[in-house]
């Protein structure tokens, strides 16, 4: 017992890994509670294409001083008003809108910062994340986007629901539906930009879609799939974190695949009901 | 402009163009309410567009839309709509009462849980319809016509005076259509006016009290049997329409 226990503490005798868990496990819930809209939207290949596209931003920010959440924060919001107005503007597809400008911005950033030198970070650690190097501040940070973006989904929940299931019927009764959509996205931007530093901007579309679709196969209702769906990715990134730690693998491939395997488990375990 | 509560619905040359495509024009016609109307008008005749005009989600290009002698904007709530199965995600999960509970939304204050008056409501909303027993089903692993019967149960619960149907009987075997008219003839008959569009031509006489035949413009509108003349079964219909109707009517 006590070796279990010495497993589970020992980590934390690090102030580095307690930052790295406060931050691993706020991104871990909320990405997947935002998740469950993304599952049920169909907004996967929009979340990957926004946490590509805020590359730039986060550049930009370093470049001239500011916070990467700034920058990311602002392009992300940039780049989900953009694909509704260019797909509206030009009659394209969503998904077309969406890959030319997912790619664009990617190689703007991956530009940018080829071409400036002395900058503190590199690209792996934005590709891959570098949870164990968070600040206090970043502890911060990221709590407080958290409680926003739990806060909007909270006090928003019936119109979100009503919209996301039946978007004709909700704008008849008066439900702002496009606003409500543009804030999906909005939220979608800033849930991005904190799972950044915890699992990189490739890994960032398993955050949000796996721990959600694992809850879909266990649960038949939305909100007890928003709250196990929470659990999983909270679980999954503790698991991962710990992981990483004793085998030395990056933090952010560690979680996911320890999300990835409670999908894998949940599929096979799963009896159809009827 | 003030309640007309005679006229549920007035529209004067109501024109709706998406880009360079007319869909509807010179679309007149009053309905009064307490009338349970059908819709009737090809694929593709601008019969959603039409309820999308009168719910005043899309611009008139000219004309005017009164619904009980108000603009649309100022009725919201009044109107409820029942779309079409294409437009709904089914993937998301929600039980029948659930969707019902959706009818709430508007009068319910933010972030409480409905209160015994909102339950009581969607309680005697799903006996209505008869989707009582069926109440914690996900609306997902229902038949057509019981996805149909909950969301008229959702527009019962809004309180709306105004139902609008659309394609409500496509995917939707003979019985239950017949049981979905006889619960929306119960509506009516409480006052509730409603629009039911479809292009199913089998027996309108028997299902409305009135049609309003559509096709980009309004070829006819009245009671069925004097409406539905040869004539107007050609402009909806083109020739193939009219001997499918005396071949309906032959027996």
């Amino acid at each position: 017992m006590n070796g279990v226990l010495e497993v589970v503490s020992d980590p934390l005798q690090y102030s580095f890994m307690m930052r790295a868990l406060a931050v691993s496990v706020l991104v871990g819930v909320t990405c997947a509670v935002l998740g469950a809209y993304v599952v049920m939207r169909g907004l996967a290949f929009m979340g990957d294409a926004l946490a590509h596209a805020v590359l730039p931003g986060v550049v930009i920010a370093l470049l001239i001083g500011l916070s990467p959440f700034a920058g990311a924060a602002a392009v992300g919001i940039a780049v989900a008003i953009a694909i509704g107005y260019l797909t509206r503007r030009t009659g394209l597809s969503e998904d077309t809108t969406i890959g030319i400008l997912f790619a664009g911005l990617f190689a703007l950033g991956i530009t940018l910062l080829s071409a400036s030198d002395g900058l503190s970070v590199n690209l792996e650690d934005l590709l891959l994340g570098q949870v164990l190097g968070v600040s206090t501040t970043d502890v911060y940070i990221t709590l407080g986007m958290a409680v926003l973006v739990l806060g909007i989904l909270y006090f928003f929940h019936k119109e979100l629901v009503f919209t996301s299931f039946d978007p004709v019927g909700a704008e008849v009764i008066g439900i702002p539906t496009k606003f409500l959509s543009y804030l999906l996205l909005v939220l979608l931007a800033l849930v991005i930009v904190i799972a950044l530093q915890a699992v990189g901007l490739i890994l960032v579309m398993a955050m949000l879609v796996t721990p959600a679709a694992t809850a879909y196969l266990m649960v038949r209702r939305f909100m007890p799939m928003m709250v196990v769906g929470g659990a999983l990715g909270g679980v999954s990134a503790i698991v991962g974190l710990y992981l990483s730690f004793y085998f030395n693998i990056p933090s952010g491939a560690a979680m996911v695949l320890v999300a990835t395997g409670f999908f894998v488990t949940a599929t096979a375990l799963r009896r159809r009901v009827v | 402009m003030t309640f007309d509560p005679t006229n549920a619905l007035t529209m004067t040359n109501v024109m709706v163009q998406f880009g360079d495509t007319v869909v509807l024009e010179h679309v007149t016609a009053t309905l009064a309410a307490g009338t349970l109307v059908g819709v009737v008008g090809p694929n593709g005749a601008g019969k959603s567009t039409l309820f999308n005009a009168i719910a005043g989600l899309v611009p008139l290009e000219q004309g005017e839309v009164l619904v009980h002698g108000l603009p649309p904007e100022k009725v919201r709530g009044r109107l409820a709509y029942v779309p079409q199965k294409e437009d709904i995600n089914w993937r998301f999960p929600l039980t029948a009462r659930e969707v019902v509970l959706l009818g709430r939304v508007h009068k319910a204050k933010r972030l409480k849980n409905p209160n015994s008056n909102d339950r009581n409501l969607v309680d005697e909303c799903l006996h209505r319809v008869g989707m009582w027993e069926l109440q914690n089903s996900l609306v997902s692993e229902l038949s057509g016509g019981q996805r149909q019967r909950v969301f008229v149960a959702r527009a019962l619960a809004q309180e709306a005076d105004i139902l609008m149907l659309d394609e409500a009987f496509s995917g939707v075997d003979f019985a239950s259509q017949e049981t979905l008219v006889s619960a929306l003839r119960e509506l009516r008959d409480e006052g509730k006016t409603i629009l039911l569009a479809t292009h199913d031509l089998t027996r309108l006489s028997e299902r409305f009290d009135t049609v309003l035949c559509i096709n980009r413009h309004v070829c006819a509108v009245g009671p069925p049997d004097t409406a539905f003349t040869p004539e107007v079964l050609e402009e909806l219909y083109g020739a193939h329409g009219v001997t499918f109707s005396e071949r309906g009517h032959s027996h």
